[in-house]
């Protein structure tokens, strides 16, 4: 289901990460992840982004690659812990797909769940208590003027 | 009052430059006991350091650099190439990202350049934070900001601050695409798009007298006392580990990145006169502009264009929006041309760019053979 808060159009049968602004998507013990509404419009246009050729299993919160906007340079963390079995290619080669297609092609990673059942604590799942988070975030980026009123 | 460690440097190698800067910020991973660090220093003339993910050798002429014997590496910050120096100063923080209130990185951006810009108005320069993150004084660019978050939470917050610059020298190892230019033209090009305090001040102005200044704004704006002291052997030695590791191996300073660099450029005729774009692609967004003609002073508006060009998508909509605004800040009309001319020249340029017209910077296809006959046959 996809509603409305101001003119950002927010997904409420995902789960979200409100730590690091990503939606999750899970299936069968696999989360397929992408940037909030939000952090794709705040952040600038994205110009690069690289992920981590070192390995494929990532502890909850360790960097699986870094990006860059508008000059900062700064990490993924990953949301849940697990292995990553799939990479966006199409956003490899685009990054800007971040920007302008956050739930579609604009998806970064998938994820092989390895503590689901532990992890899951750390992420919004409720559609009330996903509004109110995402209305909140809005309000704090209003107030310092980081987006248009 | 909270005390910061300060330390100060000169004429530092490319990689020693770089590789304390990460030192102080991985200090907090070690231990959030540690001090909020400070750092003032400038590079041994000269070290050419490119942006996290750019194609360094696209950016930098490394045979030049080895003959000049001008040092090179690959920073953390992104944005493009620069040269540092001895009259280019380098303040580096680097901190816990806790240890401020902040949610967005713009905030660090304005937060951690107010002591900066206030240096430059102490000094009598008008300078203001430009949206895309440089200081600049009118339309000229007379710093460079960065920063960079590690996945542990740090902040490095990273400016080059230019007190002169050697245009030539720089030339001789940055790469910019006029390269086939006469050394003039060059020189006039990057001169219209950059400045310096000395410049500004009309008079030199020694990194002393900049660096003490800096100095006390930042201990006045963040209320804190900055507490000398140098590096210990000890550091040193894990700064040099730094360097092997990162900044002086070539899997780091070379390394791809996934998204291709590419080229374009573009000549129309208008009712001014011939008007050259160039423009450098990083995937889908622009990297950088130059908007050239041979019959005007470079103009402010035109800097503009470029500035807030930067770092935004190639989309015709962005283009004809960026050039609209523009115009309609300033007074377009006496640059002797239409929106439409500088809007389908840069798309042009782009497009060319997109679909592999790549020119290279060092080589004959750069800017074929004979400009005036590739002129002849591109004008648009």
């Amino acid at each position: 289901m996809t509603i409305e808060i101001n003119k950002y159009k927010l997904r409420t049968d995902l789960f979200y990460d409100p730590e690091n602004h990503y939606w999750i998507a899970i299936n069968k013990g696999v989360a397929k992840i992408g940037l909030s509404p939000l952090v794709q419009e705040t952040s600038g246009s994205f110009v690069a982004i690289q992920f981590n050729k070192e390995k494929d299993v990532f502890a909850r919160k360790e960097s699986i690659g870094s990006l860059e906007a508008e000059k900062h340079v700064s990490h993924m963390k990953a949301p849940l812990s697990g292995k990553v079995i799939a990479k966006n290619e199409a956003v490899i080669e685009n990054p800007r797909l971040l920007n302008t297609d956050s739930y579609g092609e604009g998806w970064l990673v998938e994820i092989e769940l390895s503590d689901e059942e532990n992890e899951m604590k750390y992420l919004l799942q409720d559609e009330e208590e996903i509004k109110i988070w995402f209305e909140n975030e809005i309000k704090k980026h209003e107030e310092k003027g980081w987006i248009a009123q | 009052m909270e005390n910061w460690r300060y330390i100060e440097e000169h004429k530092v190698s490319a990689s020693y430059g770089l590789g304390v800067d990460e030192f102080l910020m991985d200090q907090h991973t070690s231990s959030s006991e540690n001090p909020i660090y400070l750092r003032l220093y400038t590079y041994k003339n000269y070290s050419a350091l490119s942006g996290r993910f750019q194609d360094l050798s696209a950016e930098i002429d490394i045979e030049q650099c080895n003959q000049e014997g001008f040092g090179y590496s690959r920073r953390l910050t992104g944005g493009g190439a620069i040269i540092m120096g001895e009259k280019q100063l380098g303040i580096c923080l680097a901190a816990p990202s806790s240890a401020f209130s902040w949610n967005h990185v713009r905030e660090l951006y304005e937060l951690f350049s107010t002591p900066i810009i206030q240096t430059l108005n102490e000094l009598g320069i008008n300078a203001s934070f430009r949206s895309k993150n440089d200081l600049e004084v009118g339309s000229k660019k007379i710093a460079g900001l960065g920063v960079y978050l590690s996945p542990e939470g740090n902040i490095q917050f990273h400016a080059s601050l230019l007190l002169d610059m050697d245009i030539p020298e720089m030339m001789k190892v940055l790469k910019i695409p006029i390269q086939k230019y006469s050394d003039k033209k060059k020189i006039l090009s990057v001169s219209q798009r950059l400045t310096t305090i000395s410049k500004e001040l009309v008079r030199e102005v020694s990194i002393a007298e900049v660096s003490d200044l800096i100095k006390k704004n930042f201990s006045k704006h963040f209320n804190i006392e900055l507490v000398e002291g140098a590096l210990t052997s000890e550091e040193k030695s894990k700064v040099k580990e730094i360097e092997l590791n990162r900044y002086l191996n070539d899997d780091w300073i070379f390394q791809n990145s996934p998204q291709a660099d590419m080229t374009g450029m573009s000549l129309k005729k208008t009712s001014a006169g011939l008007l050259r774009t160039y423009i450098g692609l990083k995937g889908n967004t622009i990297k950088s502009v130059l908007i050239t003609g041979d019959f005007f002073e470079q103009s402010e508006i035109l800097n503009q264009i470029e500035t807030n060009l930067k770092w935004s998508p190639l989309e015709l909509d962005n283009v004809e929006e960026v050039v609209r605004q523009v115009f309609d800040k300033t007074d377009g009309s006496n640059i002797g041309m239409e929106q439409e001319d500088i809007v389908s020249n840069i798309w042009r340029a782009g497009q060319r760019a997109m679909i592999g017209e790549k020119y290279t910077y060092n080589g004959s296809c750069y800017y074929p053979e004979g400009e005036k006959e590739e002129e002849k046959q591109e004008v648009g």
